[in-house]
């Protein structure tokens, strides 16, 4: 076994720093701000609220389920949770989301809300599911 | 080493594995990722990978997962920990069986934090049924470089230690 590291680790995390940094800047989500957003909010595997994000909407959601419960709050067009059941608060320590594809993700409490631009047509077959 | 002193050595090295999953919950690292994780439990594993071998890892991990549910977390939490834990033993120790002529302790520690964030998001991919979730894998991924660097730099002096001491004990018995 060898002890030090050596050219081959070296090798071995530049390509996944390097394979990384390209899939966060080129996959996924698109940093176009965009007036008509859709925060479609799921529990359980099933759609339990859908709330168009605009600049004067304002709203403060429960969502509640036998495993937990989630506050989440509606202002400004982005959305945030800023009270949860569960133990390691990691849904609120995601933050504020406002963008296409954007999610918070509570996996104690099986919910998760995301962002969905309606003028992107590539997201509408995730909402069909 | 005889077989007593192999599952005495086992349960010391699982009881560390347990505390130091423990105490890991207790300091998240919320300033570089949300639901990023040290993987400091992660020392113990891939140093019994090294010292003892394939079967016994697999044993220390399950007890280690189970014994952390009923210490600290809940079923949910489990499904993860032993499924990510499982994928990451067993491409530590491929890599360790096969691969160690060109890897040292730190890139088998960092293929095996690969495998556990890889794991753990496919987990979360199938509980939640969406794929969307992976495009969280390459944040995690880039976390998880540091980490298993640390642990793997870690696991170094602990098999260096571990290996002396199991020799002492030999040369006594």
């Amino acid at each position: 076994m060898k002890k030090k590291i050596n050219k081959y680790d070296i090798g071995l995390i530049a390509s996944i720093i390097i394979i990384s940094v390209f899939f966060i800047l080129y996959g996924g989500r698109d940093a176009v701000i965009s007036n008509s957003k859709t925060a479609y909010i799921f529990s359980n595997n099933q759609q339990v609220g859908e709330y168009v994000l605009t600049d004067d909407f304002k709203d403060v959601v429960n969502i509640e389920t036998e495993t937990g419960y989630n506050i989440m709050n509606i202002e400004n067009g982005q959305i945030w949770i800023h009270e949860a059941s569960c133990p390691d608060k990691i849904c609120i320590q995601q933050g504020k989301i406002s963008r296409n594809g954007e999610m918070i993700v509570c996996i104690p409490n099986r919910m998760f809300i995301k962002i969905v631009d309606d003028n992107d047509e590539s997201e509408i077959d995730f909402i069909a599911d | 080493m005889n077989k007593t002193h192999r599952y005495i050595f086992l349960s010391l090295l699982t009881a560390a594995a347990l505390i130091l999953s423990i105490i890991e919950g207790m300091i998240p690292l919320p300033f570089i990722a949300p639901g990023a994780k040290l993987g400091l439990s992660n020392i113990v594993i891939l140093s019994v990978v090294v010292i003892f071998g394939f079967k016994d890892a697999l044993l220390v991990v399950i007890i280690r997962s189970i014994l952390l549910m009923l210490v600290a977390t809940n079923p949910i939490t489990f499904i993860y920990s032993i499924s990510s834990g499982i994928a990451s033993t067993i491409v530590m120790s491929f890599s360790c069986k096969y691969l160690k002529h060109f890897f040292s302790l730190i890139g088998i520690s960092v293929l095996g934090a690969m495998a556990h964030n890889t794991t753990q998001i496919t987990v979360a991919a199938i509980l939640f049924t969406t794929m969307n979730l992976y495009y969280y894998l390459p944040v995690l991924s880039l976390v998880s470089i540091f980490t298993g660097c640390f642990v793997g730099y870690t696991s170094i002096f602990v098999t260096d230690n571990l290996e002396k001491t199991l020799l002492k004990l030999g040369r006594e018995a």
